[in-house]
Parts: structure tokens; C-alpha cells; sequence
């Protein structure tokens, strides 16, 4: 996530536009991806999305610098995907899954790998947080994709360092069990 | 350090870069002479870290700044109507109530001309009863002094009153 201008994010808080526009188009990539993979869905995805944005409007007045706007509009992001995520798991809908993403018109940043490698790779990404529960998939992804070190993660989450540590061990350790079930040789808890 | 231990840390502070270069080393000598604990970082790595690597940022379809930025002017148009509309609520209101407020103001000068005219005319009537009783003292006075004033020396009273009389 790019850092964004004090100034424009001033404006922005001033029901300027223009300057929340810029705000939107520096964040909303990893808003997005962010509650895709946390939902696995591109419907719930993109009203978490208009969610948050709405959220970061009403509240960018209020918002005082003393934290980064990055870890602010992480906090926002991951609370409303996983409150998304339990209320729909709750109402029991149909979740469908995010292979459907890139047919349905969304754009991958282009890394120069092919179309199917990335196809691929998301799929496989997708797979393996659905092995995981919300909180530790939470903590996998602000780790692994987003590359957040521990402490970003429990300012943005509210919880303890060893929580993060504790949550990415047991979602590491359900993944690979998973791995091993599937197949991959490894002799896991001996010794 | 024993196995167990070695592999808690590589599960998460070893693979995340976040123990003291000591302890990174002192990790990194025991997986060069320990298989079983070579093999759980090499697979916990594959399973659970490397497939991250390839993930990439998704970017929100077009129309979903469009709901937001609809969203925001519907909020904003929300709220200048609430206010608009309290405004001619109260506009409504006291035009309706005008008259209401002319008679109360009628009535409320009504009942303060008449306190002030009655605590007048009482204040009036106080003052000449006043004036009414000392002159009935003072009559009286000037005609018991002037026509009997053996009657007026028993009036005195005390003996020592007649003492100094």
C-alpha cells in the first residue's frame, strides 16, 4: 500500500472529492483483496469494500494521525470482512468461490506472470485460507500478502504480539497438516 | 535447545525474520545437523508460505467507486434534507402557532397590567388606613389633654408616674 499525502488526505477529510478519489484509488487494491480473501466472496468483497469507504468518509474528520492511515484502513478493512464473513457463515448463504474473480471482470496487477499462472496461483491462495477460520486467516494474510511485520499486525488487529505469533503457528500448522493429508510427504509432529 | 523448541520458533519468528541474528544462527546450525528438522521447515514452507508469494493485489471493479461515490452523495443529500427539513418543520410551526403566541403575549400583558394595578391600589389602600389610625390617635390625644385633666392624671397610671407628675 502506497503511502498518501497528509494533504490530500486533509482534503479528503474536508468532503473534498477529488482528493478522496486519490484516496480511494491508493487503497482500494488492497481493500479489496483484503476482504475478497477474508470473504471469498466478490459480492460480500465489494460491499465490504463500499463499506469501508463509506467508513473512511464519515470518519477521516476524526481521524487524528496518531496511528498511520495504513494501519487505520487495515483495522477498518479486516473488522468489516470478518463481521461480513460471521454474519453470512451464521445466515448459512451460499458462498461461492473466488474463482470466479477474474471472470467476473476483476483486474489482477500485472506482475508479468501468465494469465493461468496467476489464475492458478489465486486459486491455490483461495484454497488454502479456506482452511483456515477468520481470525487466523486474518492474521495470514496481513502476513503473508500484505506483508505486515507482527507488530503492524497487532495494532491493526488489537490484539497481543504472542497472539499474532500464536495465531500464525496454528493457521501454519492447519496448512501444513493439509499438506500432508494431501499427500505431501512429512512426518509432522515427531520428535 | 531441543527439537520441539527449534521447530515452535520456525514456525513463526525463525521463517518471519523476527528472532535476534544469535538465535537466527543458533537456528540455522541445528537444521544443517538435525534431517527430521530440516524437512518440517522445508515443508512448512511449501505448504504455507511459498503458495503466498504468487498471490497478487486484486483491483474492485469499476462501478464499485460508483456506488461508493453515489453512496456518499445520497448520505450528504440525507442529511442537508434533514436539516432543510427541520428548518421548514420549524418555519411550518411558527406560522401556525402565530396566533397562538399573540394571545398568549395578550393575556400574559393582561394578567401584568392587573398585578400591577392591584398591588397599586393595595399598596394605595394600606397607606391611607395608616394615615387614618394616626390621626384617630392624635384626635384622640388632643381631646383628652384639653377637657379633663383629672381624668388624665388617673389615666398616668404607676405611683411613681405621679411622683414626678
Amino acid at each position: 500500500m502506497t503511502d498518501i499525502p497528509r494533504d490530500i488526505l486533509i482534503r479528503a477529510a474536508n468532503a473534498d472529492m477529488q482528493a478522496f478519489e486519490q484516496v480511494y484509488k491508493a487503497v482500494s487494491g488492497f481493500v479489496y483483496s483484503v476482504a475478497l480473501r477474508i470473504t471469498n466472496n466478490t459480492a460480500d468483497a465489494e460491499e465490504v469494500t463500499q463499506d469501508v469507504f463509506l467508513k473512511i468518509y464519515r470518519n477521516l474528520k476524526n481521524f487524528q494521525f496518531k496511528s498511520s492511515f495504513k494501519t487505520w484502513a487495515y483495522r477498518i478493512t479486516v473488522n468489516t470482512a470478518i463481521n461480513k464473513y460471521r454474519t453470512v457463515s451464521k445466515e448459512k448463504k451460499r458462498m461461492v468461490n473466488y474463482d470466479d474473480t477474474i471472470e467476473a471482470g476483476n483486474t489482477i496487477a500485472d506482475t508479468g506472470a501468465s494469465f493461468i499462472e496467476r489464475e492458478d496461483a489465486e486459486k491455490a491462495v483461495a484454497s488454502l485460507l479456506n482452511a483456515l477460520n477468520s481470525d487466523q486467516r486474518a492474521c495470514i494474510i496481513l502476513k503473508e500478502i500484505e506483508g505486515l511485520s507482527y507488530k503492524e499486525i497487532s495494532e491493526t488487529l488489537k490484539i497481543n504480539i504472542n497472539t499474532v505469533r500464536s495465531r500464525l503457528k496454528r493457521a501454519r500448522l492447519a496448512l501444513l497438516g493439509r499438506a500432508e493429508s494431501a499427500g505431501v510427504p512429512y512426518e509432522l509432529q515427531k520428535n | 535447545m531441543n527439537c520441539k523448541k527449534i521447530r515452535d520458533l520456525i514456525t513463526t519468528d525463525y521463517i518471519d525474520l523476527q528472532l535476534s541474528v544469535a538465535l537466527q544462527r543458533q537456528i540455522r546450525e541445528h537444521l544443517k545437523g538435525c534431517g527430521q528438522c530440516r524437512k518440517f521447515e522445508q515443508a512448512l514452507r511449501q505448504a504455507a508460505v511459498e503458495p503466498f508469494k504468487m498471490a497478487q493485489e486484486i483491483k474492485p471493479p469499476d462501478f464499485v467507486w460508483e456506488r461508493i461515490r453515489e453512496g456518499i452523495e445520497a448520505e450528504e443529500a440525507e442529511t442537508e434534507g434533514l436539516f432543510l427539513g427541520l428548518w421548514d418543520y420549524l418555519r411550518g410551526f411558527l406560522n401556525r402557532r402565530r396566533p397562538v403566541f399573540a394571545l398568549s403575549t395578550a393575556l400574559a400583558a393582561f394578567i401584568t397590567v392587573a398585578v400591577v394595578i392591584n398591588i397599586s391600589l393595595g399598596s394605595r389602600k394600606a397607606v391611607n388606613s395608616y394615615f387614618q389610625e394616626q390621626g384617630e390617635f392624635l384626635s384622640g390625644l388632643a381631646v383628652d389633654t384639653g377637657s379633663n385633666p383629672a381624668t388624665n392624671q388617673a389615666d398616668l397610671g404607676t405611683s411613681i408616674e405621679e411622683y414626678f407628675l
